[in-house]
């Protein structure tokens, strides 16, 4: 089965009911889920997510988790039930990395705006390879870098939860299901919905270039509720109206350009998909280029 | 039936109906200035009241709260404990005649013969509804004009226009009750009829069936329409919700609780097999105001469900006014 971006549903196997119906028999032996949390090109930000919860703890008790190469260094080498991963794909050890995950695991839960919209090191598909590393690194003939793409640009992915950082006590709900072998909740909803539950004053109609209309939540709205407004980390919602949202932020008197950037922050490629479907033209210059 | 209140004694009266009970009225949030519906915490903070624009989030959620406990469980011994269902007494005051209005359609909804939701009946049980009339509207939203509302409230005070006098009209018997906590201040009886609330903005017809395939609904929603369902989390009526399980991670307790939800999701109209049924935007804000001024006064009564209230006009990002919508279609332009 293929997986694409911009796909609606986060739940992305057709046969995930087989394996919750085999999360669920494990459970029934006393068994526990074989979890390993790994990361590709990133921050660890969102690795770091998982293990600074103060559920952390409850965390352990509820599954094995046998590898964490991040912070330790004797780690399982077989094959596991779950495989939380962090990163994109940026690369060729990358994307070997990524495929060979892939086969060590049942369930492939990809986190954090990285690995599910290329967040912000995807800009550097717009712009011409050779430069940028050359502006970054003082050798460049060692990288093999690859466009920076999303996991499942590469290899099937089963479950993704967006944001940067992705939201601590999603991912905990999202195991504890798998572990209980229950579907997940993933909110698809934009951010607006939990801003309006916390009763936050509209940044947008305070002029404020929010993007909460069109991003998806499931971060009980943090940025906006502290005031700041929602830059869109956590990636367009399914059935984002790009075209109104430009428009809107065009009569606040915001500038096109400064727009696009924005839009282009965290999820460029699936914006970019969705902007060709709907007909927006950027007028910014992107200059796509195949660098292999 | 009702009372004159001279308006020096206002606070005085309010002081009073607070004695004993939780007080909830409109006041103004310091950190953003905006009016909201507050539990007061004292007598001090009757100063905070505010009565120059209608609260910009609805008191719905003092009887369905955004998210809302159901039960507990305990998977281990197989037992389910009911949240216990308190039963404080509550007095909201404030509410203008839109808001309260509202409360009478989720009443119809929730509290009926065919269907009782016990955690939304014990709320509005113990809830006294004190409204405030509108001498002009508070927003230039507002239609209520046009959307048939009734007297629905227990006490409504009317701050009489170039009269020294507020105007106390009991509407129920639940206000005769509330009103033995004033005996003290010895109001004089009075009779007044409490007159329509006159809105610059109407909504020139219900009848709105003929324009369902009308373009303008296609128009409209594909150039502004940005499916954020502020529109519908703001409502005062729109009461859809979700119910979905929350288990800790000792896997054993859990609750289940449920959280407001709204038609302008698309994942709300999804079914199994992965069908959906409005993957259109048009189909889903279409359904929102058919729902409101079409489906509902035919199953209900001649009543529609929207009240007027405007917030959903004034607090959409992009200000998709359906209003004027509908007059264009209706005056043909």
């Amino acid at each position: 089965m293929k997986t694409k971006l911009g796909q609606d549903i986060l739940c992305h196997r057709a046969d995930m009911n087989d394996h919750l119906s085999r999360l669920r028999d494990k459970r029934a032996k006393g068994q526990k889920l074989k979890v390993g949390v790994f990361g590709i090109t990133g921050c660890a930000g969102c690795q770091l997510t998982i293990l600074f919860s103060e559920k952390f703890p409850a965390l352990m008790d509820m599954i094995d988790i046998l590898a964490v190469p991040f912070v330790k260094e004797q780690n399982y080498k077989g094959h596991f039930d779950i495989i939380i991963l962090e990163g994109l794909v940026s690369s060729k050890a990358d994307k070997e990395k990524a495929e060979e995950l892939r086969a060590r695991c049942d369930l492939l839960m990809c986190i954090g705006a990285c690995a599910t919209h290329g967040c912000v090191p995807a800009m550097k598909n717009f712009m011409n390879h050779p430069e940028v590393e050359r502006a970054v690194y003082a050798k460049v003939d060692y990288l093999n870098s690859l466009d920076a793409t999303p996991v499942s640009k590469h290899v099937p992915v089963d479950i993704e939860l967006p944001g940067c950082p992705p939201d601590a006590n999603q991912i905990y709900a999202v195991l504890t299901d798998l572990v209980l072998g229950r579907p997940p909740r993933i909110t698809h909803n934009p951010v607006c919905v939990e801003c309006v539950k916390r009763e936050v004053d509209c940044l947008l109609l305070q002029g404020k270039p929010c993007l909460g209309p069109i991003t998806v939540g499931g971060c009980d709205a943090i940025c906006t509720a502290a005031g700041h407004e929602c830059m869109g980390c956590r990636g367009p919602t399914d059935d984002a109206n790009l075209p109104a949202m430009i428009q809107a932020l065009q009569d606040q008197g915001y500038k096109r350009k400064d727009i696009e950037n924005r839009l282009h922050t965290y999820a460029s490629l699936l914006v970019d998909e969705q902007a060709k479907m709907q007909g927006v033209k950027w007028e910014k210059k992107l200059k796509r280029k195949k660098n292999g | 039936m009702g009372y004159l209140l001279p308006k020096s004694k206002l606070n005085t009266f309010l002081e009073l109906l607070m004695h004993g009970s939780s007080f909830i009225a409109p006041v103004r949030r310091k950190k953003d200035d905006v009016v909201v519906f507050e539990e007061l915490e004292g007598k001090t903070d009757l100063t905070r009241l505010d009565f120059t624009t209608n609260p910009q989030f609805t008191a719905k959620k003092f009887f369905m709260p955004a998210y809302e406990p159901l039960f507990t469980y305990n998977m281990k011994n197989q037992k389910l404990t009911d949240k216990k269902i308190t039963a404080r007494q509550r007095i909201l005051f404030g509410l203008r005649l839109c808001d309260l209005n509202a409360v009478k359609i989720q009443d119809q909804l929730f509290i009926n013969p065919q269907f009782t939701d016990d955690h939304y009946q014990a709320a509005r049980e113990n809830i006294f509804l004190v409204g405030w009339y509108c001498n002009t509207p508070p927003s230039k939203f507002c239609f209520c004009e046009s959307m048939n509302l009734t007297h629905y409230y227990d006490l409504m005070l009317r701050d009489l226009p170039g009269k020294k006098d507020i105007y106390i009209d009991v509407g129920s018997p639940k206000g005769e009750i509330l009103m033995r906590k004033a005996m003290k201040l010895k109001l004089k009886e009075h009779h007044e009829h409490v007159p329509k609330i006159r809105t610059p903005k109407k909504l020139k017809t219900h009848d709105i069936r003929k324009y369902f395939d009308h373009p303008k609904w296609q128009k409209t929603t594909e150039s502004k329409c940005l499916s954020c369902q502020r529109c519908t989390t703001m409502c005062p009526t729109c009461m859809c919700f979700d119910i979905y399980d929350k288990t800790q991670t000792d896997l054993e307790h859990g609750t289940r609780e449920r959280t407001w939800d709204s038609c302008h999701s698309k994942q709300f109209t999804r079914v199994a097999g992965d069908h959906y049924f409005r993957p259109d935007r048009t189909a889903r804000f279409k359904h929102r105001i058919y729902h409101k001024i079409v489906y509902y006064p035919e199953i209900f009564g001649q009543v529609p469900m929207c009240t007027g209230c405007g917030r959903c006009i004034e607090q959409c990002p992009t200000q998709i006014d359906f209003v004027e919508l509908i007059n264009e279609m209706e005056d043909g332009k």
